[in-house]
């Protein structure tokens, strides 16, 4: 495998590694993977780094970094925004893999990792494609996340008999119950659940302007998590089942938590994302 | 380096591009017993007379994974009061060559005895000190006390016996099993929070025993978040040797045990350190 480090950026203070392709058959293109909170470029689990490898073997260069202040890559000096840095950084980045003659690029993330691609898709048109995996914050309405807690709370927890056995041995997060239930009760009243549903539009007409733009869309999503009932609530209509519209995929992953801590769950998301980003690369 | 300026707490250069650093790092490969390893080194932030650098040795696994910023704050704790610091993934881990499934202690040591002569070529300096976090502790003990460049030692909560790591490691895998709703097919503890466990690793942990250690190093700092006989019994161990030993309890030491998001980086801790150092 051949790896290098590299830094990048105006400041050179972006730490990241490019895992070049075992060929030289698509070298104009470059996957980026970003962040997943706050663990370092390597992903949870050293996922990002297992996925860049497998990408190499199927002849795809990948590269991961850490955002300004993460990892190993130093804070910003000036005063942007996080918001703006979630797609300024990856262009830098992006501008510095230009200069080595990458003209496509395919961002990918985990969580915060899902929501930086899919603003960097939104934003640059030399990115051909997107992996949201577990996406959490697409809406920035507090709200939103309550709605979707409470979807997930009536429609799948309440009939599940592990939730229950969590719920009265304290392996629940109470705060969260609590307040979902409470929020659900009061935003009956608040017109609160009007703003949701307005963001909501926004996101969706988002997606929608990159299926038109044909950049390649795949969600995947932990039945664990959820980011299912979020996703549910922008696309409409239930993300559960496989699904495939134009540019735009869905997968599921059953038993699969949030971080995809399970190996087997590990296995499985190499598996698709990296069939997926090779049949984009290739056109396939 | 045209400039430097002083900005609150924080020291900030601004280089010939006209653009400015809050530090000066560098990422890069290197061979270590020819496998490609990652390090990622701080330069000093000031013209520093300082013989010795430091090397951090990380722990392994998920501990690795939540440690990383912590030892990543210590790199640039350190590099602020004019070390040279250096921090490197071992074989298998981070963004070194390598699966974790294929690593191994033996490995891992090898790798620190490689890290400590990169560590020393590439900041110029002859003498090293080292600080290890958990296993990556005991490694750097057994990997280089036989060493007469290594000055000291900072120790935090080292594994001295295997046999209650792994009973950790099992305990909380089991819990984090159970709260999905799911349970292992396997009777043994294959893997641990993400992270494949070989039974090479299984093996060579139990066999691990690292409390009666022979080292000519002059200065120990031991770092402990609780009680422990077996650490007070280490500690006698090295002052029995001959080396100065400070040692310190601290709950706040234990940076492993909470997941990246929810980790506090512990600079109470880092300071201990960055002031003994």
């Amino acid at each position: 495998m051949n790896e290098e480090a590299f830094m990048f950026g105006q400041n050179k203070s972006i730490v990241g590694v490019l895992t070049h392709a075992n060929s030289r058959k698509y070298s104009n293109t470059a996957v980026i993977l970003l962040n997943a909170g706050l663990i370092h470029h390597v992903g949870p689990s050293r996922l990002h780094v297992i996925i860049a490898r497998e990408l190499a073997l199927r002849g795809v260069n990948t590269v991961r970094f850490d955002f300004s202040g993460v990892g190993d890559s130093s804070v910003r000096t000036d005063a942007m925004p996080v918001l703006e840095v979630a797609f300024r950084e990856p262009q830098e980045v992006m501008n510095d893999l230009g200069k080595m003659g990458f003209e496509r690029f395919i961002v990918m993330g985990i969580c915060s990792g899902a929501y930086c691609s899919f603003k960097t898709a939104c934003k640059y048109k030399n990115v051909i494609g997107a992996v949201l995996i577990n996406p959490q914050d697409f809406v920035d309405v507090p709200d939103w996340s309550t709605q979707a807690w409470a979807r997930r709370y009536w429609n799948k927890s309440i009939f599940n008999t592990q939730a229950w056995i969590n719920l009265f041995t304290g392996r629940i997060n109470y705060r969260r119950l609590f307040e979902t239930l409470f929020k659900q009760f009061t935003g009956l009243f608040s017109g609160k659940n009007k703003e949701v549903t307005v963001n909501t539009k926004i996101v969706k007409g988002e997606i929608d302007k990159l299926v038109e733009r044909d950049v390649k869309l795949l969600f995947v999503l932990s039945e664990q998590d959820v980011s299912v009932e979020k996703l549910s609530f922008i696309i409409g209509k239930n993300i559960n089942e496989p699904q495939e519209s134009g540019s735009m995929e869905s997968t599921f992953i059953p038993g699969a938590d949030h971080l995809f801590t399970r190996i087997a769950d590990q296995r499985k998301l190499v598996d698709i994302i990296s069939k997926w980003t090779t049949k984009v690369v290739t056109g396939k | 380096m045209s400039g430097v300026i002083n900005n609150m707490d924080s020291q900030v250069t601004k280089n010939s591009e006209n653009t400015y650093k809050v530090e000066d790092l560098e990422a890069f490969y290197f061979r270590g017993s020819n496998k490609a390893l990652f390090g990622c080194s701080h330069k000093p932030m000031f013209v520093s007379q300082k013989s010795h650098s430091v090397l951090i040795c990380y722990p392994v696994g998920h501990e690795y994974q939540n440690c990383h910023r912590a030892l990543r704050q210590l790199s640039s704790q350190l590099a602020k009061r004019g070390f040279y610091t250096m921090r490197f993934d071992y074989y298998g881990s981070g963004d070194s060559a390598g699966r974790y499934e294929d690593a191994s202690l033996s490995q891992w040591r090898c790798d620190i005895y490689a890290a400590a002569d990169v560590c020393k070529q590439r900041s110029g300096s002859q003498k090293l000190i080292v600080i290890g976090l958990r296993l990556g502790a005991s490694l750097a003990m057994q990997a280089l006390s036989g060493r007469g460049d290594i000055e000291a030692f900072v120790l935090w909560s080292p594994i001295l016996k295997s046999s209650k790591l792994i009973e950790e490691w099992s305990k909380l895998q089991r819990k984090h099993e159970s709260s999905l709703g799911y349970k292992s097919d396997n009777s043994t503890l294959d893997e641990v929070l993400g992270f494949s466990l070989s039974s090479k690793i299984h093996d060579e942990l139990v066999a691990m025993d690292v409390s009666n250690v022979r080292t000519s190093v002059k200065r120990v700092l031991v770092l402990h978040h609780e009680a422990d006989n077996e650490v007070d019994k280490f500690v006698s161990h090295l002052t029995t040797l001959g080396v100065d030993t400070s040692f310190n309890n601290t709950d706040a030491a234990t940076v492993w045990c909470k997941n990246t998001m929810d980790a506090i980086v512990p600079f109470e801790v880092l300071s201990l350190i960055t002031s003994w150092v």
